[in-house]
């Protein structure tokens, strides 16, 4: 024990072991493998051929900018429907136990049954368009539609609990008080909410943005069947490539879509790290 | 010298008869539990031998990889356990999983979990390959197999079997249509008259996106065979190809120009889907009036009520794939007299009409027809005037090459 005492750094060692040894153990080494994997062929020879692959045939190229855009968009939407939401939880209505909770039901949908639903509900000839079909009004093509709209749709459906419940706790975090003095120091409500709210619910804002967009990009049940399937994103070519058994292209796509939401993760470390040093030197001033 | 003549001549002869009445099973075997004697079993002694050994076997188990058999294969290993009192041990599997369990078990030399696999008819030469398939001739010796079609009792898609790997459902494509909307007169009989009527009528016909539903994978072969000639259609239809050499040629080939000159005008009149049921759907909602279909699928949403009573069915001439799936007897079975006897079950008359009245799910056995299906039945499946005439059969590794090529040469462009 006295040897532990002396070495301080032995001893973060070991106390770091159980946490840093399962993320090693259970996401380090399939990681690793992968990774090893996506430069093999069969025999275990080196090649970049995977690699080449994804970046030289039109439909994996497609691929990657299609996962990149139901990444993208989905937040995007939900993002502009998530702050008002949070807004709105925090102040005090009719009803608002009950929507508190039922806001957050979709949380609980699996992707797959969102597919679905989309297809029975919002497809062409499906319950919504034979309700409107007697007062003349037929709906937009949600399913299989070029611009992927009904993916976005039920993606952000899926997502905006998420990203509000997130989101609502970095508002609510805010004390009270800076919200006040901002008030009376002569700040709008809009002011304070731009120039104070947001920059103070930022660091919560971007973990929300972070999640949503590695949980849309990587998704597979929902551009699956409800899709265009000319535009398949990588999600949707790697089940189709392990259903052939070529495993060493999946790899090399899960490296891809990996680096990807890698690329997401640094940018959103240092943009929380800049907002936090921002507003150390604003403390400071 | 002419008695030594006439004694070889007989020894000759004999042997000659002796490998016909046992040609299978004397055959040297790859099998690892044998608790019979294969070499004496014959279709006129099979229930003799097969049924006590199958007895003391007591058990059975069985794999099916088709999730929308579990209700057939329930009626069948009923009727087998009723009828031997034999307990049959079964589970739903997925077919990649299952197939890499036992290619494993069979590197390590191990027992297979299973004793009657029904596979995908697809999955022949990996299975053969990797020697997971037991070599027991079944189609030579099962007495149900005595009227089994005899280019299927050898070959499946164009690979010898030697009677190892027999059909047990064969199933086929098609084209379906809402007959309330598509009249008698203007139903296509070629694909030319397809595209023609796709043109004019925009977005009413589905065509299943190749890479995700066999309908879909089974019509682009269907049309490649249907413009390719010469040396070109012997390339699309020589199965000892592997996988590999045909993506390379329908990635490469300037054979294939008619093929993707064909899909790129006919998507811009018809409705790509997301797979076989997508397809279906859009034509129950009435969006579609017609589409590539299966015909055994049709009969199960015909059942579910989720197509319409006109639906109907027909094939293109020059013909439309047909395919179908195998129940084999794994190598390193441990319960083999059981298995045969089973198969030999799936494989009776009552079972596959039955089979066919109930799924569409047509039969190898040759004295199975329409004509056994009542008639209210038989407007929903494939006529006789184009089925099986009009039936070719699956090349699935190059449906796959097609359906890949099609991704960049027509639909990522």
């Amino acid at each position: 024990m006295s040897v532990l005492h002396r070495h301080r750094s032995l001893q973060l060692l070991l106390l770091l072991t159980p946490g840093v040894g399962y993320l090693l153990f259970f996401f380090g080494t399939p990681l690793l493998s992968a990774l090893v994997g996506s430069f093999q062929l069969e025999d275990g020879t080196f090649t970049l051929n995977w690699y080449q692959c994804i970046f030289t045939r039109a439909s994996t190229l497609r691929g990657l900018s299609t996962s990149i855009y139901y990444g993208t968009m989905p937040v995007l939407l939900s993002l502009t429907l998530s702050v008002p939401l949070s807004l709105l939880l925090r102040r005090s209505f009719l009803g608002r136990k009950l929507f508190s909770g039922l806001y957050k039901l979709p949380l609980a949908v699996p992707g797959i049954i969102v597919g679905l639903m989309v297809i029975v509900v919002f497809e062409r000839g499906g319950f919504f368009d034979r309700l409107l079909a007697p007062i003349g009004f037929t709906l937009p093509k949600l399913v299989r539609d070029d611009w992927g709209i009904g993916v976005i749709l039920a993606g952000a459906w899926k997502q905006v609990p998420f990203m509000t419940l997130i989101i609502t706790s970095a508002f609510a975090a805010i004390p009270e008080d800076i919200r006040h003095a901002a008030r009376s120091l002569g700040a709008s409500r809009l002011k304070t909410f731009l120039f104070v709210d947001i920059p103070l619910a930022m660091p919560g804002i971007t973990a929300a943005i972070l999640l949503t967009f590695i949980g849309s990009m990587s998704s597979f049940a929902i551009p699956d069947i409800v899709g265009p399937p000319t535009a398949r994103p990588l999600s949707v070519l790697m089940v189709q490539e392990f259903k052939q058994g070529r495993f060493e292209q999946v790899y090399a796509m899960g490296m891809v879509l990996s680096l990807f939401a890698i690329i997401v993760l640094l940018a959103y470390y240092s943009l929380t790290s800049r907002i936090g040093h921002d507003s150390r030197k604003g403390e400071q001033s | 010298m002419p008695m030594k003549f006439f004694a070889a001549g007989a020894l000759v002869l004999a042997t000659s008869v002796a490998s016909l009445l046992t040609p299978a099973l004397a055959a040297d075997t790859n099998m690892k539990n044998l608790d019979i004697d294969l070499s004496k079993v014959t279709r006129e002694n099979f229930y003799d031998i097969v049924v006590p050994a199958a007895k003391a076997e007591g058990t059975v188990t069985m794999y099916n990889f088709a999730g929308s058999f579990s209700d057939t294969w329930k009626k069948l290993t009923d009727s087998f356990e009723a009828k031997y009192g034999i307990k049959v041990v079964y589970s739903d599997v997925n077919g990649d999983q299952a197939n890499q369990q036992l290619i494993a078990v069979q590197a390590a030399g191990q027992d297979a979990p299973v004793d009657v696999y029904f596979a995908g008819g697809g999955g022949y030469p990996l299975l053969s390959s990797k020697g997971v398939i037991g070599k027991i001739a079944l189609t030579k010796v099962l007495p149900n197999m005595a009227t089994y079609d005899p280019v299927l009792a050898d070959t499946v898609f164009g690979r010898a079997h030697g009677g190892t790997f027999p059909l047990v459902h064969l199933n086929q494509t098609a084209i379906g249509y809402d007959s309330a909307f598509v009249k008698a007169n203007d139903v296509p009989k070629n694909f030319e008259e397809l595209l023609a009527w796709a043109e004019n009528h925009p977005k009413r016909l589905g065509v299943t996106l190749p890479a995700k539903g066999g309908s879909g994978s089974g019509f682009i072969y269907s049309v490649a065979l249907n413009y390719l000639t010469g040396d070109c259609r012997k390339t699309l239809m020589d199965y000892s190809l592997t996988l590999k050499q045909a993506e390379d040629w329908a990635m490469k080939s300037e054979c294939l120009k008619p093929v993707w000159d064909y899909y790129s005008r006919l998507l811009k009149v018809a409705e790509l889907t997301n797979g076989n049921a997508d397809t279906l759907n859009l034509i129950n909602n009435r969006q579609l009036y017609m589409g590539t279909v299966w015909e055994d699928q049709v009969m199960t949403f015909l059942g579910n009520k989720q197509l319409p009573d006109s639906f109907r069915l027909t094939l293109l001439e020059k013909g439309q794939v047909g395919s179908g799936d195998a129940m084999f007897v794994p190598a390193n079975a441990k319960h083999v007299a059981a298995a045969l006897l089973l198969v030999d079950l799936a494989m009776g008359k009552d079972f596959q009409t039955w089979k066919l009245e109930t799924k569409a799910s047509r039969s190898p056995r040759t004295d199975i027809t329409n004509d056994l299906i009542p008639a209210a039945m038989k407007e929903h499946v494939l006529p006789k005037s184009v089925y099986p005439r009009l039936s070719v059969p699956a090349f699935w590794d190059m449906s796959q090459a097609l359906a890949e090529a099609l991704d960049e040469k027509v639909l990522n462009q």
